[in-house]
C-alpha cells in the first residue's frame, strides 16, 4: 500500500514538473511575470508583431501640416550642427 | 523678420513678464519654474526671440526623455519587443497670443523637429517616437494635424514615430 502511494506521488510530481516546463517566461515592462501561451498563439502573435514593427521603420505618410513644418527648416538642415546651438529661421 | 531659437542657458536674461499664451499655468511655468526645471534636469527649454536679439520671448518649448507604455500602443504599433517605446517628450509648447493664428507656431515646431532629428541622427540619444501630453481639445487638434497618433487608453497623450519626420527630410 505504501509503495503504491509513493509511486502515485512520484508520478504526480513528474507530471507537475512537465507542466511547469511547458510554461513560458516573459519579461514585461511591469516586471518579471510568468505568462502561458499555447505555442500556436505565440507564433500568431509574433507574426502580427513583425508586421506592425514595420510601422516604426516605415510609418504612414506625413500629414500635410507636418510636411509644411518640415519644409520650414529642410533647406537649412545641417546634420553636423550642434543640436542645442542657436538657430535662425 | 527672422526668429532666433536658443537654449535657456544661452539666453538666461530673457524678458518673460509680458509673455501671455492664454494659459495661465504655462505662463506661470515660463515665469517662475523654467530655470528650476532645467537645472534639476527635468527638461531642456528652448526660447523663440526676434533675430535682432530683443530680450522679449515670444514662444518656447521643452524637451525631456520619456516613454510610451506598451499598453498605450495601438495594436498596429505593437512592438516585437515587450518594452516601453523610448520617446522624446515635447512637454511645454506655447506661443504668445500676439502671434497666434499667423503660422508662427509652425516655425517654433520646426525648430523642435530639427533638434530632435539632430539628436537622433547624431546618435546622441536613442528613441523611436515623439510624445505630447495635451491639456485641452484645441491643443490635441493641433498635434493631430501634425499626424500624431492618440494613445490607446489615455486619449490626451499622442505620439509620432520619429522616422515620419526623418523620411520627410530625405524626400
Amino acid at each position: 500500500m505504501e509503495t503504491l502511494l509513493l509511486t502515485i506521488v512520484i508520478i504526480l510530481q513528474i507530471v507537475l514538473i512537465f507542466m511547469i516546463l511547458q510554461r513560458e517566461y516573459r519579461l514585461l515592462p511591469e516586471g518579471l511575470v510568468v505568462r502561458y501561451q499555447p505555442q500556436s498563439l505565440q507564433e500568431k502573435t509574433e507574426r502580427a508583431q513583425v508586421g506592425s514593427e514595420n510601422l516604426w521603420d516605415n510609418p504612414p505618410p506625413a500629414s500635410e501640416e507636418l510636411k509644411l513644418t518640415v519644409a520650414e527648416f529642410k533647406s537649412k538642415y545641417d546634420r553636423s550642427e550642434s543640436w542645442d546651438g542657436d538657430f535662425v529661421l | 523678420m527672422g526668429w532666433r531659437f536658443c537654449t535657456l542657458k544661452s539666453f538666461p536674461n530673457f524678458q518673460r513678464e509680458g509673455f501671455d499664451c492664454g494659459d495661465e499655468e504655462i505662463n506661470n511655468y515660463l515665469k517662475n519654474l523654467v530655470e528650476t526645471a532645467d537645472e534639476a534636469g527635468f527638461s531642456r527649454t528652448f526660447l523663440m526671440i526676434y533675430e535682432s536679439g530683443e530680450a522679449k520671448v515670444y514662444g518656447f518649448y521643452t524637451l525631456s526623455a520619456s516613454i510610451i507604455p506598451v499598453k498605450e500602443l495601438p495594436d498596429e504599433y505593437r512592438h516585437i519587443l515587450p518594452f516601453p517605446i523610448p520617446a522624446l517628450l515635447i512637454g511645454q509648447f506655447a506661443i504668445d497670443k500676439v502671434l497666434q493664428g499667423q503660422g508662427i507656431s509652425r516655425k517654433l515646431l520646426a525648430d523642435a523637429y530639427r533638434r530632435i532629428c539632430l539628436l537622433f541622427e547624431q546618435e546622441i540619444i536613442g528613441f523611436q517616437a515623439l510624445r505630447v501630453d495635451t491639456r485641452n481639445d484645441v491643443a490635441k487638434e493641433f498635434w493631430l494635424k501634425q499626424g500624431f497618433v492618440p494613445f490607446k487608453k489615455n486619449k490626451r497623450s499622442l505620439f509620432l514615430p520619429v522616422k515620419t519626420i526623418l523620411r520627410e527630410l530625405e524626400i
